[in-house]
């Protein structure tokens, strides 16, 4: 086959694929929108004012994707560990950027903008390490809210 | 420049006029990778290549320089090997970090970890940092192919190593750029392993640049017999040359060695007292490369 030939084939592999990335290994923004419901774990522990905080970030997040929230409040290890087990779709606390968890869970970026220091817990998402689609999606909302 | 033939004083200084620009490209390279690593395993293989990318450059340029020295009271026979030594230190952290890279690729492939790559700010939009990791390494790809093009005539003409090293280094980046793109890109499609596996195709290529000039810069250190700047088989002046010696003026036994871009031969006897540039064969280019011939009392036959 001419490479001329190949050129348009290619050309709309890669545009489908533009529309495609970043995509989710496990799915979860497929899933999520498929179900209509988003599994969502608050760390407990906090005030008052940050668990009504907590609620509203995930309400932003469920809005953009049209979902409701399947909410449930726990320790931060138990939600973490539950995240990672792909059994919660979005862990909401309150980190530091330099958390132990780093490695295991991606954070989002501070629901508080600007960004403080790399070791001052603020209020932020945690989603399944490699869910690129659905990170991105929830960082969209935190973007959009903070402008 | 001092103390190198006339031949060949233009080419180095081309040659060392590329290095320097080498060295300018791949800083800006090195810097803009820096800043979009991320989390993405393939992209920091990529880093490290590029950064590796500059060893062979520099010890052109450190070696250069202490060829151009002249011979001193405690380095009687000059500096021409001072450029073996360089390669091989140069040679030994590029196997030393593609193996390092294999096994940091490997085990998170092992561990089946997912990389995250997450947003970058781009005028006000969330752009997903992938797209920025891609443009990064687009751009790594161009000057090292320019670059590594414009110096292989060079090294061939100077008989260089260490340049000819560099220049197929700088060919294989753009594997190195499209293995990683495909990293990337591979993550962005859902991919998870596609990041380790690139990564691991471009620790191979870089153990595999590292294990040739190992083997090069070894032999020569050791007094073997001239290589072939881009195999470890005998050059073919050097075979001439040994033919020829024995062939044209009764040398018996004969031991040729490198030093750098210089060839060293040791006979045990030679009719008439010719000039270098007479011994050297007829019609071969580079007569310059013949640096020394010595008659020595006892030249042992070389051994098959």
């Amino acid at each position: 086959m001419k490479p001329v030939r190949l050129f348009l084939p290619t050309l709309l592999f890669c545009l489908a694929a533009c529309i495609e990335i970043p995509s989710d290994p496990l799915g979860t923004t497929r899933n999520v929108e498929a179900a209509g419901t988003m599994k969502v774990g608050y760390v407990s522990g906090e005030a008052d004012s940050r668990q009504a905080e907590m609620e509203r970030f995930a309400a932003r997040v469920a809005e953009a994707h049209g979902v409701g929230i399947d909410g449930r409040t726990g320790a931060e290890g138990a939600l973490l560990r539950a995240l990672e087990e792909a059994e919660l779709d979005l862990v909401i606390g309150v980190f530091p950027q330099k958390s132990p968890w780093k490695k295991r869970v991606a954070f989002t970026s501070s629901v508080d903008r600007p960004e403080p220091g790399k070791t001052v817990p603020v209020l932020r998402g945690a989603v399944h390490n490699g869910e690129n689609r659905w990170l991105l999606s929830i960082e969209r909302v935190i973007e959009r809210d903070s402008s | 420049m001092r103390n190198v033939p006339t031949e060949i004083c233009d080419t180095l200084r081309r040659a060392r006029r590329l290095e320097w620009w080498t060295l300018f490209w791949q800083a800006t390279i090195v810097v803009g990778m820096y800043f979009a690593i991320g989390s993405s395993q393939s992209m920091k293989s990529a880093w490290v290549e590029d950064l590796l990318g500059l060893l062979p450059a520099t010890t052109f340029l450190i070696a250069l320089h202490f060829e151009q020295k002249r011979p001193t009271e405690r380095f009687p026979f000059g500096y021409a090997r001072f450029n073996s030594l360089a390669f091989l230190v140069s040679a030994t952290g590029l196997v030393v970090m593609g193996l390092f890279l294999v096994y940091d690729s490997l085990s998170k492939l092992v561990q089946a970890e997912h990389p995250t790559i997450g947003p970058a700010p781009f005028f006000g939009a969330d752009l997903w940092m992938g797209w920025v990791m891609v443009a990064v390494l687009a751009y790594s790809v161009v000057p090292p192919v320019i670059l590594g093009r414009l110096k292989i005539p060079l090294a061939r003409k100077l008989q260089d190593k260490v340049l000819y090293t560099d220049a197929l280094m700088q060919k294989a980046d753009w594997m190195t750029g499209l293995a990683g793109a495909f990293g990337v890109i591979g993550v962005g499609l859902g991919w998870w392993w596609a990041d380790s596996v690139a990564a691991l195709i471009i620790s191979v290529n870089i153990i595999n640049d590292g294990r040739k000039a190992l083997t090069i810069s070894a032999a020569e250190l050791v007094d073997g017999t001239p290589r072939k700047l881009d195999t470890n088989e005998i050059a073919e002046d050097a075979k001439r040359l040994e033919e020829s010696l024995k062939a044209d003026w009764g040398a018996g036994h004969v031991k040729l060695r490198e030093c750098g871009r210089y060839i060293f031969a040791e006979v045990d006897r030679l009719d008439g007292a010719p000039t270098l540039d007479q011994l050297w064969p007829a019609g071969q280019e580079r007569p310059w490369r013949l640096a020394s011939v010595s008659k020595t009392l006892r030249v042992r036959e070389t051994v098959e």
